[in-house]
């Protein structure tokens, strides 16, 4: 809430736009979009699958691939500076230093034929200029601290010999090993078995806390964004919808979408078999995204308006809780939501 | 261990299925060995019905095929392949003559066409679908569709007529002349690196594509390593199973696919001999050399799949 006024954020985002030049035509994924990131602080970013969350994730670590299919535009400045203007080489000394990340399914995002202490202590070597046989050591702590078993024998492992939460930890032992300031998770516990979820989200939140580095969660669960994130920003279409703290956000949402994101998840209070309300339809192509409110056609409330104008970012009194939507719902009607 | 015994045992087969398919297949040819050994060319005789009866028992010509087959099994596997039926020298002896000589050109080849395959293969599939890789794959297919002697004689054309810096053909023996005997390979190998690297650097592009695409090479990327450092060590290896596997089939291809080249070269190498027995009918000659090239092109596939394990720890484990 006071977040406008610090003189510099870890992370500001302004009006990125990512977009994709394919044969069929031009896919909007990143559409505008704005936030800040203080440092130590947890971001959650949710949506629906296709709603750009995992490219703009991969365009702020600018890893999107650069044969000129994906057009960029806007800024990612990052302790001041800009990436987005940053050469190549030095984005490099950023990547894993600075920003790191941690990919959604870990049996794909580590590579099957190398092992494991490799794969972490060539961030160390190469990375940090240490000599080997210190990464080594390094790496057994990271490995340790990240909660497994016999650290030291993992070293000469393969990815195959894990499980997927094992796994997972490395994957975040691999995050870990630049001592970045910035970690991203992409949907970091999705391919997990529920009972490993919390485990890992909980090392993030541990591991967050020891190293005070802020965390861009990227989730389509609004029960994790609400358990481990202080901010929130929820993203439709390649653009943000509304974004406040993540307490406010539970307890007054503005935004239709961000109340159907709500409605669709199950509640365990519920008896059981109580239908799910679904949300209808399916998000826009982002090949063709409509000219007014992207969300105009799946939303119940939706009027003549929504459908012809875009509606802007904007709030109430409270400049920390922004909303994009016409007819935001009443506050009385979404406490009890 | 049980990957290994497994891929051993499906050899055992093929093994016998390949050295008695070319025995039957010897036995088919019009002709009669005993006249090839007899007939003199310039008289027309065929020797007297006596010693033709006595050559034929010698040489158990007068058994049936099966049983032939068994004999020649049972001295096969005591490393005995018999006797030329023309020059008398053991197979086994002609063939250790050989094996060095096709040996270093396979090697030398291999060397040269791997050199060109794995960087412009990883270049290409790295700017896939640009301009330039476009360029390689137009040119690639071009150089495919040159037979191998004329790639052979267009190298002696420019490297040994024009330029002169290399021998057009002969053999050198290493022990008298290395760097002659080396030189003697290096056109030899450079016009079967020239056919077969095409397709080497082609299936490696395709692999390198999709390599590409996963989340491993991702996660290296934001983890700031360099894009050589991410070609070479985490796309390279997972890229490499077709690649491998082809280069094995070719390996095996070489012993007999150097045919042309060390007949254009004229150099004494396996498929020299091969074709020079076939010339004179030395029919216990041919069986020998095709045995070895049976045995080359298994072994040879062994290590391939044996190779899989190495280059990607989960095939050992599937298995």
């Amino acid at each position: 809430m006071a977040s406008e006024t610090s003189a510099s954020p870890l992370l500001e985002v302004v009006d990125l736009y990512t977009h994709f030049d394919t044969p069929r035509g031009v896919a909007h994924a990143v559409d505008g979009v704005s936030f800040r990131l203080e440092r130590g602080r947890t971001l959650g970013i949710v949506g629906e699958s296709g709603s750009g969350k995992s490219v703009l994730s991969r365009t702020i670590i600018d890893i999107l691939a650069k044969d000129g299919s994906v057009l960029n535009q806007g800024e990612v400045r990052f302790e001041g500076r800009d990436l987005m203007a940053l050469p190549e080489k030095d984005m490099r000394d950023i990547r894993g230093r600075e920003i790191a990340m941690v990919f959604q399914d870990p049996m794909s995002s580590l590579n099957p034929v190398k092992k494991i202490g490799k794969q972490i202590t060539e961030v160390l070597v190469k990375r940090l200029g240490m000599p080997g046989a210190e990464a080594k050591r390094r790496a057994v702590e990271l490995i340790e601290s990240v909660g497994i078993p016999d650290a030291a024998q993992q070293l000469d492992r393969f990815p195959m010999h894990l499980s997927g939460g094992m796994r997972q930890r490395v994957a975040i032992a691999i995050a870990l090993a630049g001592e970045p300031k910035l970690l991203i998770a992409d949907e970091p516990t999705t391919a997990l078995d529920v009972t490993i979820q919390a485990q890992i989200l909980d090392l993030l939140r541990r591991q967050q806390a020891e190293r005070n580095m802020a965390v861009i969660l990227i989730t389509h669960d609004l029960g994790i964004v609400a358990q481990y994130t202080d901010d929130v920003a929820v993203m439709y279409a390649g653009q943000i919808v509304e974004s406040c703290s993540t307490e406010e956000l539970i307890r007054r949402p503005r935004m239709p979408y961000t109340e159907a994101l709500m409605n669709s998840a199950p509640n365990l209070a519920d008896p059981p078999h109580t239908r799910l309300d679904a949300i209808p339809g399916l998000p826009p192509n982002l090949l063709r995204v409509p000219r007014g409110c992207r969300f105009a056609e799946r939303c119940p409330y939706a009027a003549e308006k929504c459908s012809a104008e875009m509606p802007a970012l904007t709030d109430d009194d409270d400049p920390s809780h922004i909303y994009a939507c016409w007819y935001p719902l009443e506050v009385k009607e979404a406490v009890s939501a | 261990m049980a990957y290994l015994r497994l891929k051993t045992l499906h050899l055992i087969p093929v093994f016998f299925l390949v050295t008695f398919a070319s025995f039957m297949m010897l036995d088919l040819l019009p002709g009669d060995t005993v006249d090839a050994i007899l007939s003199d060319a310039d008289t027309g005789e065929i020797g007297s019905m006596e010693a033709r009866e006595a050559l034929r028992k010698e040489l158990n010509l007068d058994k049936p095929l099966i049983v032939r087959y068994a004999l020649w099994l049972g001295n096969m596997v005591q490393g005995d392949l018999g006797r030329s039926y023309v020059t008398t020298q053991p197979v086994t002896e002609a063939l250790v003559q050989r094996i060095p000589v096709s040996l270093e050109l396979m090697i030398m080849s291999q060397i040269l066409a791997i050199a060109m395959a794995i960087p412009i293969g990883i270049y290409s599939g790295y700017h896939g679908g640009s301009t330039v890789d476009r360029g390689i794959s137009a040119f690639a297919f071009g150089v495919l569709s040159i037979p191998v002697f004329v790639a052979g004689t267009v190298y002696i054309w420019i490297f040994a007529i024009e330029l002169g810096w290399l021998p057009s053909s002969g053999h050198t023996d290493f022990s008298e002349d290395p760097w002659g005997n080396i030189k003697g390979f290096i056109l030899p190998a450079l016009t079967l690196a020239t056919i077969e690297f095409p397709i080497l650097m082609r299936v490696l592009r395709v692999d390198v594509i999709s390599t590409l695409q996963e989340d491993y090479i991702a996660l290296a990327k934001s983890k700031g390593m360099t894009t050589w450092y991410i070609l070479f060590h985490h796309a390279l290896r997972p890229s490499s199973f077709t690649f491998v596997t082809l280069l094995g089939l070719q390996i095996g291809q070489l012993i007999t696919g150097t045919v042309v080249i060390e007949t254009l070269f004229s150099i004494p190498g396996v498929g020299k001999l091969l074709i020079d027995s076939v010339d004179t009918r030395d029919e216990i000659m041919v069986q020998g050399v095709i045995t070895f090239i049976a045995i080359v092109y298994v072994v040879v596939n062994l290590l391939v799949d044996l190779l899989y394990a190495v280059l990607d720890p989960r095939v050992a484990r599937r298995a």
